[in-house]
C-alpha cells in the first residue's frame, strides 16, 4: 500500500466521519424537552393524589375484610358453642372454677403494676360470652356443620374479589402478613408471661 | 425567620433550580441528541433519548449541584440512556455482502474522497463497519465522531483515561481504514 493511498483514505474516513458525527435534530428540540419536563411534575403531583386515593380505598378495603373476618370467626364459634350449648353454660353458671378464672387468682398475690395487663383479657371475655348467650336462642339443625346462606358482608367480599382479584389478593396477603405480626406478638407476650411466672 | 419569608426563599430555590435546569436543556440539548444519535443512528430514538436523559437530569438535579462540570455529568447520562435504548432496539446495520455491494457502487461511480465521504452510502458503510468493531473501540468512536466532546470529556463519559482514549481512537482508525482499504482493493482505487 503507498503512502498516498494512506492519505488519501485518511481523507475519506475524516469526511466519513465527519460526516457521521453530524447529525442535527428537528428544530424546537429544547422546547419539546422543556414541555416535557414540565408535564411530569403535574403528572407527579396527580400520582401523588391517586396515591392518597389508593391508600385511603385499600385502609377502607381493609377493614371491610377485617369486619368479614371477625364476623366469619364470630359464626364459626356460633358453631363451636352450639356443641357444648346448654352443658358447658350450665357448669359455667354454677361452677366458676375453671383454668381460666384459677388466673384472676395469681394476679391477685402478684403486685398491682402486674394486675393491670390481666384486664383486657377479662374484656375480651365479655363479648364472647353474648354471642354463646345469643347462640342459645338459635334452634339446633340437623347437619353439622349447619350449612347456611352467605351474609352480606360475606355476599359483598366474594363480589369485591371477582370484581378486583389482584386488589383482593394484595389485601389478603396484607391481612395475613398482619395477623402473623399479633400471632407472634401474642406469643412473645405469652414467653414474657411465663418468664415472669 | 418568618413564614413569610421561608416561603418566599423556598419559592426562590424552586425557581433557581427550574432556571438552571432551563438553562441546562437550552446549552445541552443538542449535545445529548447528538451522542444519542451517535448510538441510535435514528432521529426519533435520539429524540426520545434526550427526553429520557433530561428526566434523569431533573430526577438527579440535587447532585448537579455537586457536580463540576454539567456538561460531562449531563454527557454520562445521556450516553447511559443512549446504549440501554440501542440495547433494547439495536441500530440497523448493513450485512457484509450489503457493505460490499454499496462500495462496489460507490467505486464504480468515480467519485473523489470528498464526494464519497459526504453521500449517504459512505454513512451507511461506515455505520456498519463502526459497528463491527469491539465495543471499546466502538464507543470512544462513536463519541469522537461528536464536535463537542474533545478526548478527556470521552474519557469522562466511558470512565476511563484520556490516553486510554486517544489510543482507542487511533486503533479504531486502523481498523475502519483497512476495512475500507480491503473493500476497495476488490474493486478499484479510490480517486
Amino acid at each position: 500500500m503507498e503512502p498516498q493511498d494512506r492519505d488519501q483514505f485518511d481523507d475519506l474516513l475524516d469526511g466519513a466521519l465527519r460526516q457521521y458525527g453530524d447529525a442535527e435534530p428537528r428544530p424546537g428540540l429544547e422546547g419539546r424537552v422543556l414541555a416535557n419536563l414540565a408535564n411530569p411534575e403535574l403528572s407527579a403531583s396527580n400520582r401523588k393524589i391517586w396515591s392518597w386515593r389508593w391508600s385511603v380505598s385499600a385502609g377502607v378495603t381493609a377493614c371491610v375484610l377485617v369486619a368479614v373476618w371477625i364476623g366469619v370467626h364470630a359464626s364459626r364459634d356460633s358453631h363451636r358453642s352450639q356443641i357444648s350449648q346448654t352443658t358447658s353454660t350450665r357448669v359455667r353458671s354454677s361452677e366458676p372454677v375453671g383454668v381460666k378464672r384459677s388466673e384472676p387468682v395469681r394476679v391477685t398475690e402478684r403486685p398491682p403494676a402486674a394486675a393491670t395487663t390481666i384486664v383486657p383479657r377479662q374484656v375480651r371475655n365479655v363479648p364472647r360470652v353474648q354471642t354463646r348467650v345469643a347462640m342459645r336462642r338459635e334452634p339446633r339443625l340437623p347437619q353439622f356443620p349447619s350449612p347456611q346462606p352467605l351474609t352480606a358482608q360475606e355476599v359483598m367480599l366474594v363480589e369485591y374479589v371477582q370484581q378486583y382479584p389482584e386488589d383482593a389478593k394484595l389485601v389478603a396477603k396484607e391481612q395475613a402478613e398482619f395477623q402473623e405480626r399479633i400471632e407472634q406478638a401474642e406469643q412473645q407476650l405469652g414467653k414474657g408471661t411465663n418468664a415472669n411466672e | 425567620m418568618t413564614e413569610r419569608a421561608l416561603a418566599q426563599n423556598v419559592l426562590l430555590m424552586t425557581a433557581t433550580n427550574e432556571d438552571a435546569l432551563e438553562a441546562d436543556v437550552r446549552e445541552h440539548a443538542r449535545l445529548v441528541y447528538r451522542i444519542a444519535y451517535s448510538v441510535s443512528r435514528n432521529h426519533h430514538d435520539a429524540e426520545d433519548a434526550t427526553q429520557e436523559t433530561f428526566m434523569r437530569v431533573l430526577r438527579y438535579r440535587r447532585k448537579l449541584d455537586g457536580v463540576d462540570d454539567p456538561k460531562t455529568w449531563i454527557a454520562r447520562i445521556a450516553w447511559r440512556v443512549a446504549v440501554e435504548q440501542a440495547k433494547k432496539r439495536p441500530a440497523v446495520s448493513l450485512n457484509e455482502k450489503e457493505i460490499a455491494d454499496v462500495t462496489s457502487q460507490l467505486y464504480s461511480l468515480g467519485k473523489s474522497a470528498e464526494e464519497m465521504a459526504a453521500s449517504s452510502q459512505m454513512a451507511a458503510v461506515l455505520q456498519s463497519l463502526i459497528a463491527t468493531l469491539p465495543e471499546s473501540l466502538r464507543d470512544a468512536m462513536r463519541l469522537s465522531t461528536i464536535d463537542d466532546l474533545a478526548p478527556a470529556e470521552i474519557a469522562e463519559v466511558l470512565g476511563t483515561s484520556e490516553a486510554s482514549v486517544r489510543s482507542r481512537l487511533f486503533r479504531a482508525r486502523e481498523v475502519l481504514k483497512e476495512k475500507l482499504l480491503a473493500l476497495e482493493g476488490s474493486h478499484g482505487t479510490a480517486r
